[in-house]
């Protein structure tokens, strides 16, 4: 690059720029695809450099590597001091050659063994001749040639074998020979693992200009600063051509030299030389030959873009681009905003720092990867950089009702400007407010407000402060307009809350409401969202950075600290407490003793065990709530937890009961401490002892002290919660690779479809809509929040004076009218009746409209009968495709409903004129509806997903970070207490591993009469598995059967049968419909009760050996065992054994069914399997009855019936733990895991399924097996997805790599026209 | 369930499905009470099976036929496909959808794969047809695709087939409406995020 540099002068006419602008290599030296194949031996003798046949290693007695043996000099050097043979490089250059050897007996290669052996077992082994028909082996036979078959020595076959897989299955590491300490290393072990040649080498490379230290915070630096190390930044170089522009700044530095600060460290001259700055005569010299179109090594100066990153990367956001701040030091420092994204704390975090080396990575960087690009997490769209902690602790205090400010208070030194209220009438204050000029630099001017209180004092609110933070001054632009309840909001009186409680900003001056974590915090509708999607995320970040500067200080000046008096409880909590624990007692006394008696109700599912056990637990954690309650209602207003947990700063509620008031049940597993001693959990307790402090409740607080035996029921806890993390951290780790893996290579293209790197359609618009999820406004998802934008656009229009406000029939008419040639924004009602599951208004069909239509026996589907035309759109344009001017059906509909529910009345007072004209007068003027609606068509149109956004990366990510804050062991009710499902992480790896048996199955089944208990026990019975030892009375052997009556058994085989009384209660209680005949019937047909008699033929029990009737059965043996008395007996006691476990209703897989209550609706929630016969009992609505089982459902309903599900169960799990992803990302995970037409789990047998690559498959796991298998069948690879171009070094094609300039040159003149060297080319 | 009740959704299961895949059915078929089925098949307490077979015509072409046989035996035997093979063969039907009990013998199973070509068996068990699974909220509403909608959607992504999404042969939703290998479906999903959305899925 830089040897073809040509000085402007001489070429005039040649373009030049500040650096070589990057080309694609030219076109043959270009990787195009990789062929994989088995070596021959001619191929291994000419990658080897010479043959190697002699055994000792040196020759005697020069101690020289002998020549032709394993250290020859010509296989490459092992010290710095000698050189290469082959290539005369040194050690560091040299990657050292192959040798070949020549075996004495062929030997089998052990990678093919299994190919081998499936070779041989296609052949003849007496006349070698292929097991194929004649043509089928013509077609074959070139390929498989059978190699030619001799003994070899076992020593001599495993320590060949060794070579190349040191790890056998079977063989001793005695075998190898050599140390047996040590193993040998094999060509496989080199490839493999995560250390081997494919992860640690070609997947991860090591790079230069890099740096890494502790990490400390500093409020003072900005949201997009990092502070960087002197040290560091003299070590830091960035290669900066030399321009006319520059040319004086570049002298000073080389000046400076490699040790002051800013310097630089090497010049590289036009004609390639290069040279240290070492000493000062070599600095001088180079500082005076220094010329336009040399490359300067300088030191890392302030405002460089800097990469930032943090391990583990779990999602795009650990590493972002900052710009350095060099300042003394030992620490890398940022503000404590950003900790959230990278998951930083300051307990000795190290984080690593990189230097882009090109223009192109750093204007990259810059508009990608900025911090302030990036406030949102593509997670769900929230603001992952807000404030945090102290700075929300201060704002709350500033913000609050009873702060003011004095002019003392405000006396500050430094800038400031006149300011004249009400133009230039009133007093002129020549200083600003102390705590204003806390907020920014010198230099900066504010306005500083009219005061509050103007006599007998002037007076500042905190409010008012907050105000000039977010609009310093009369010339800035920042308008929000905000109203959101916060935290402490009493539920009661919106801006007048007794507890200040509900935040309301207008036109950027706070109203009303004391800050905290809902405004200032990550939420949507937050502050900081809304200035980043109103003003533009660089407000957003400076108004960030103002509050961190403020709070720092303020916070400093009024001090905030915790003592040993803020968690002492007051006399009257204790008092309280004791009573509380006192009526605790008792009740939990109580239910133990009923329990002993056995006079507890049980609860639906439970026995009576558990039926205590949750009792107990409720009525346990009733009293630490109700202590916590207690608690925080005596503690002061200025008591510092309780301000902290207020402001959402730090702690909760349960936090504060815990130090002040009563520790709670400790729990492991979800259930009270376990019994570690025979019946009892400590040995100082009885056995069999249920009360409270036996199984690990801690009555005391933190503050009392905890009592040796509290105490270690809290370590049992406490150890519960560290191997908790201790494994999750693995688990997700393991599991956020292999979804990585998975969905790396699918990315939005131009089309708008979202396709894998062999152009395979995964999805034929991205997340249904394609829209981007990172900037969706609502929480639900949904691109834009309506009612903001409508408020933006009030207070940006503004009323006209004569205000003429149509009626809404007439607005829709002029909205059409303005818009008519916008189709997604029409308002023509006649459009939206059409939409499939729309009701007639429009909306969307809930599951209970959906019922309630089906239940009228309607279709509520279209298109379900072919023979009507064909009613969608045409198929060239889908709904929602990408065609520019396409919006999705939900975003059409939302906008009519809002409009309709904004401006109009309710559907059903709509009629008289009067009444639509006083809606109207509260709605908006024409005028203003135009701008709302352009508005939300131009929002809509830039929240478009752009091509080549990696799409299934930000989806891995997404699904893959939220798993390592969930617990991993948990456990929940589904509806009832008995009835538990998995959640957390396990839950999430069973659905994305594509389980086929999953640990807790349920069925939701949905009644056709939900409103009747007994239909529901009715239905219950149906479907739970019964047995004939549930409703069998007796079952006994009968050697004197009945021989006469209506119950006579044929007396063939003597009349010793097995007798079985039913009972009638039971079956009653279970209403079960089962009499002797569905018995015997049962018994006929159940498969276990096969016996094996000694003649050798299975024998079921026969239809005619069951007599039965009266609620009595009698079953005989079978005619084979009558032979003798022995063989008879038998097999009555086996019949007698085996008939209790007879099912005689119910379905066999399920193990229990319990009848839950549903909002009013009852269902029966199934413990067990098998969706299609569930669906198949009568009374059951089989449309609605689901299953969380989603191998089931693709066996029984398909597999778009599966995808849905998968969708639906991530979601519910993820909710379970109060986390919320993109619909888009669960959307993509489930499309690509069902695209291929069956339900693909993200593991290696999945991966392997859904991807063609040999080099992606190897470099995921099992990468010797994938490699040999690629050798064996001659696969090649096309270097197309993302592992692969990483693997090759060459641009993968995502994102800004995912187009390419394409040029005809067949048409072209040789030479191009001659062009002007563009503005900025120097 | 008693055997009447069972017959009598399955049968309505099986006209509906003949319907859906364009043949003609009867409207009272189609909207049949379980008192006009008795009324009709069980006169005199258990159904027969033979007599609910059905035989209807295609919407399009009304030569193009199909035949549902329900066997009497649980068990259903190489000799039972022969007869029915026969039957088809005297109607002149290639077409025939056949719901067993229980399951084929391995036997008729393999008769019934090599008979594929000429004559088209497709097996579908009495459970599986209890209840109709287009109808489930979790399956939205599949469509055959024409070859010349193939050809255009094709043409519109610029994909080959064997780049669209898949759906099995064995798929309980594909084998629901018949699809052939080869065929693309068109699907209407509601959606979450869009409302509604279109996906296509050909046929492996």
């Amino acid at each position: 690059m830089a040897r073809q540099w040509h000085q402007p002068a001489e070429a005039p006419a040649q373009l030049v720029c500040t650096k070589e602008p990057f080309r694609e290599p030219d076109v043959p030296r270009k990787i195009k695809q990789i062929c994989f194949g088995l070596q021959t031996p001619q191929d291994i003798m000419k990658c080897g450099v010479f043959h190697v046949y002699e055994r000792s290693l040196y020759k005697m007695p020069e101690r020289a590597p002998h020549p032709n043996g394993v250290l020859d000099k010509r296989l490459g050097i092992s010290n710095k001091m000698s050189i290469c043979e082959t290539c005369h490089l040194k050690l560091t250059e040299c990657a050292g050659h192959f040798g070949y050897i020549r075996l004495e007996l062929p030997v089998f290669h052990i990678g093919y063994f299994k190919n081998t052996l499936q070779v041989l077992q296609c052949i003849c082994k007496t006349c070698s001749r292929l097991l194929l028909s004649d043509a089928d082996k013509r077609k074959w036979s070139r390929r498989f040639r059978r190699p030619g078959l001799e003994r070899v020595p076992r020593e001599g076959l495993i320590s060949s074998a060794m070579l190349i897989n040191s790890e056998l299955p079977g063989v001793n590491t005695r075998d190898q020979g050599g140390a047996p300490a040590r193993p040998l290393r094999g060509f496989v072990q080199r490839l493999k693992g995560k250390q081997g040649r494919f992860r640690g080498n070609l997947s991860g490379k090591r790079v230069d200009f890099s740096a890494r230290t502790v990490i400390s915070p500093d409020p003072n630096l900005a949201i997009n600063q990092v502070a960087v190390p002197l040290h560091m930044a003299t070590t830091l170089t960035y290669p900066e051509r030399v321009t006319a522009h520059n040319l004086r700044r570049l002298k000073e530095a080389v000046m400076a030299g490699h040790s002051a600060w800013p310097g630089a460290n090497f010049v590289e001259k036009a004609d390639g030389g290069r040279m240290y700055l070492a000493n000062d005569p070599v600095r001088r010299k180079q500082a005076a030959e220094l010329v336009v179109g040399d490359v300067v090594e300088r030191h890392l100066r302030n405002g460089d873009i800097v990469l930032f990153n943090r391990q583990p990367s779990l999602h795009r956001v650990s590493i972002m681009a900052f710009r350095a701040v060099v300042r003394p030091g030992r620490t890398l420092r940022f503000n404590e905003c950003v900790c959230s994204p990278f998951n930083a704390d300051f307990d000795g975090d190290e984080m690593n720092l990189h230097l882009p080396q090109t223009e192109e990575a750093r204007a990259e960087a810059l508009t990608l990867m900025a911090s302030t690009r990036n406030l949102c997490t593509p997670k769900n769209g929230e603001t992952l950089i807000a404030a945090t902690q102290d700075f929300l602790t201060a704002a709350f205090y500033l913000t609050g009702k009873d702060r003011f400010f004095n002019r003392a208070q405000a006396r500050a030194r430094g800038a400031g400007r006149r300011w004249a209220p009400g133009g230039g009438g009133g007093r002129a204050f020549d200083r600003v407010a102390q705590l204003a000029a806390y907020m920014v630099d010198a230099l900066y001017e504010f306005d500083l407000p009219r005061p509050a209180v103007i006599k007998p004092q002037e007076l500042w609110t905190g409010k008012q402060l907050f105000s000039l933070l977010l609009r310093p001054n009369k010339s800035s632009t920042v308008w929000v307009t905000l109203e959101l309840p916060e935290r402490e909001y009493s539920k009661a009186g919106l801006h007048m809350c007794p507890k200040d409680g509900y935040v309301s900003f207008r036109n950027s001056e706070l109203i009303c409401g004391r800050l905290g974590k809902v405004i200032l915090g990550g939420n949507k509708g937050g502050l900081f969202y809304t200035l980043a999607a109103d003003c533009g995320p660089d407000t957003a970040a400076e108004v960030m950075s103002r509050l961190a500067k403020l709070s720092a200080r303020a916070l400093g000046e009024a001090g905030f600290s915790i003592g040993i008096d803020d968690v002492t409880p007051a006399a009257s909590l204790t008092r309280r407490k004791g009573e509380i624990m006192a009526e605790g007692d008792a009740r939990c006394g109580e239910l133990i003793e009923r329990s002993r008696k056995g006079k507890l109700e049980l609860l639906p599912g439970c026995s009576l065990e558990q039926s205590l056990e949750a009792s107990l637990t409720g009525v346990l954690n009733g009293l630490r709530e109700s202590a916590g309650a207690a608690c925080m209602q005596t503690l002061a207003p200025t008591n510092s937890p309780l301000i902290m947990s207020q402001c959402g700063s730090k702690g909760s509620p349960i936090n504060i009961a815990q130090m002040v008031a009563c520790v709670g049940q400790q729990s492991v597993g979800g259930r009270r401490c376990f019994d570690g001693f025979a019946g009892r959990t400590l040995p100082h307790f009885n056995r069999g002892d249920r009360s409270s402090a036996a199984k690990g409740f801690v009555r005391a607080s933190f503050f009392e002290g905890l009592s040796p035996g509290e105490f270690f029921f809290h370590t049992m806890a406490g150890r519960e919660g560290l191997v908790d993390t201790a494994v999750k951290t693995a688990e997700t780790g393991y599991m956020s690779r292999r979804l990585m893996k998975a969905l790396e290579d699918l990315y939005a293209h131009y089309d708008g479809t979202t396709r894998n790197a062999a152009g395979a359609v995964v999805q034929f618009l991205y997340g249904d809509d394609g829209m981007d999820p990172v900037l969706m406004e609502g929480g639900d998802g949904s691109p834009l929040d309506l009612g903001r934008t409508l408020h933006k656009v009030r207070a940006a229009t503004g009323l006209p004076a004569a205000t003429a406000v149509p009626l809404p029939p007439a607005l829709a008419a002029a909205v059409e009218a303005a818009l008519g040639s916008d189709p997604a924004l029409r308002l023509s009602e006649a459009e939206e009746v059409e939409g499939d599951y729309a009701g007639p208004d429009g909306e969307p069909l809930g599951p209970d409209a959906l019922r309630a239509r089906r239940a009228q026996g309607k279709d509520v589907r279209p298109e379900m009968k072919p023979q009507d035309a064909f009613r969608g759109p045409p198929l060239e344009a889908p709904p929602g495709a990408a065609a520019d001017g396409a919006y999705s059906e939900r975003f059409k509909r939302g906008v009519r409903k809002f409009l309709r529910d904004t401006l109009g009345l309710p559907q059903d007072a709509r009629g008289a004129p009067a009444a639509e004209y006083a809606a109207g007068l509260s709605g908006l003027t024409q005028e203003q509806l135009r701008a709302f609606l352009e508005r939300c068509r131009d929002k809509y149109r830039g929240k478009r997903i752009d091509p080549g956004s990696t799409v299934g990366a930000v989806g891995a990510q997404s699904i893959g970070e939220p798993g390592t804050q969930m617990t991993l062991k948990t456990f929940h009710f589904a509806g009832v207490a008995s009835m538990n499902v998995t959640l957390g992480v396990p839950r999430i790896k069973e659905i994305i591993n594509g389980s086929k048996n999953i640990s807790t199955p349920i069925i939701r089944v949905r009644l056709v009469n939900d409103r009747d208990e007994a239909a529901a026990r009715l239905v219950q019975g149906r479907l739970e598995r019964t047995t004939l030892g549930q409703v069998a009375r007796r079952i006994a052997i009968l050697l004197n059967g009945p021989t006469n009556g209506p119950h006579a058994v044929p007396s063939s085989a003597g009349a010793a049968c097995v007798e079985i009384v039913l009972d009638p209660a039971v079956l009653g209680r279970l209403h079960l419909a089962v009499d002797c005949y569905a018995v015997a019937l049962a018994i006929s047909r159940a498969p276990r009760l096969k016996a094996r008699p000694a003649l050798g033929a299975c024998v079921r029990v026969k239809w005619e050996n069951i007599v039965r009737g009266h609620g009595r059965i009698y079953v005989r043996p079978a005619l084979e065992f009558s032979c003798n008395g022995a063989a008879l007996l038998f097999e009555l006691e086996r019949l007698l054994r085996a008939l209790p476990e007879v099912i005689v209703a119910g379905i066999p897989t399920v193990a229990r069914a319990i009848v839950a209550r549903e909002k009013d609706r009852n269902q029966v929630l199934i413990e067990g399997t098998n969706l299609q016969a569930a669906m198949g009992v009568p009374g059951v609505l089989a449309y609605e009855t689901t299953t969380n089982h989603i191998a089931e459902i693709e066996k029984f309903l398909g597999i778009e019936a599966a995808r849905v599900s998968i969708m639906n169960e991530i979601k519910y799990t993820m909710g379970s733990h109060g986390m919320s992803i993109d619909e888009r990302h669960t959307m993509l995970l489930a499309d690509c895991m069902t695209y291929k037409g069956e339900v693909l789990g993200i593991t290696r047998f999945g991966i392997a399924k859904m991807k063609d690559s040999v080099l992606h498959t190897a470099s995921f796991e099992k990468t010797a097996d994938h490699l040999f298998d690629a050798a064996i069948h001659g696969r090649t690879d096309d270097v197309v997805g993302v592992s692969e171009s990483i693997i090759m070094g060459i641009p993968m094609p995502t994102g800004t790599g995912l187009f390419k300039l394409l040029q005809d040159v067949a048409g072209l003149d040789q030479v191009p026209p001659p062009r002007a060297p563009p503005l900025f080319a120097y | 369930m008693d055997q009447t009740t069972r017959l009598y959704q399955i049968r309505r299961t099986c006209c509906e499905m003949l319907a859906d895949r364009s043949y003609l059915v009867a409207d009272e078929d189609l909207r049949m009470t379980f008192e006009e089925f008795k009324a009709r098949f069980a006169g005199d307490g258990a159904v027969s099976k033979d007599q609910l077979t059905l035989l209807q015509q295609h919407h399009d072409d009304p030569s193009k036929k199909v035949i549902v046989f329900f066997p009497e035996a649980t068990k259903v035997g190489v000799k039972e496909i022969k007869e029915m093979s026969d039957k088809m063969r005297e109607e002149g039907v290639t077409r025939a959808v056949l719901v067993v009990a229980a399951n084929l013998t391995p036997f008729a199973r393999s008769v019934v794969a090599d008979m594929q070509g000429k004559q088209v068996m497709e097996v579908f068990t009495e459970a599986e047809l209890l209840v109709n699974i287009t109808k489930h909220t979790l399956v939205p509403s599949h469509r055959i695709l024409s070859a010349e909608e193939k050809a255009t959607l094709l043409a519109r992504y610029k994909v080959k087939e064997s780049q669209l999404p898949r759906i099995q042969m064995s798929d309980p939703v594909a084998r629901y409406y018949g699809l052939q290998r080869g065929q693309v479906v068109r699907i209407v999903r509601s959606s979450e995020t869009a409302g509604r959305y279109v996906t296509y899925r050909w046929c492996v």
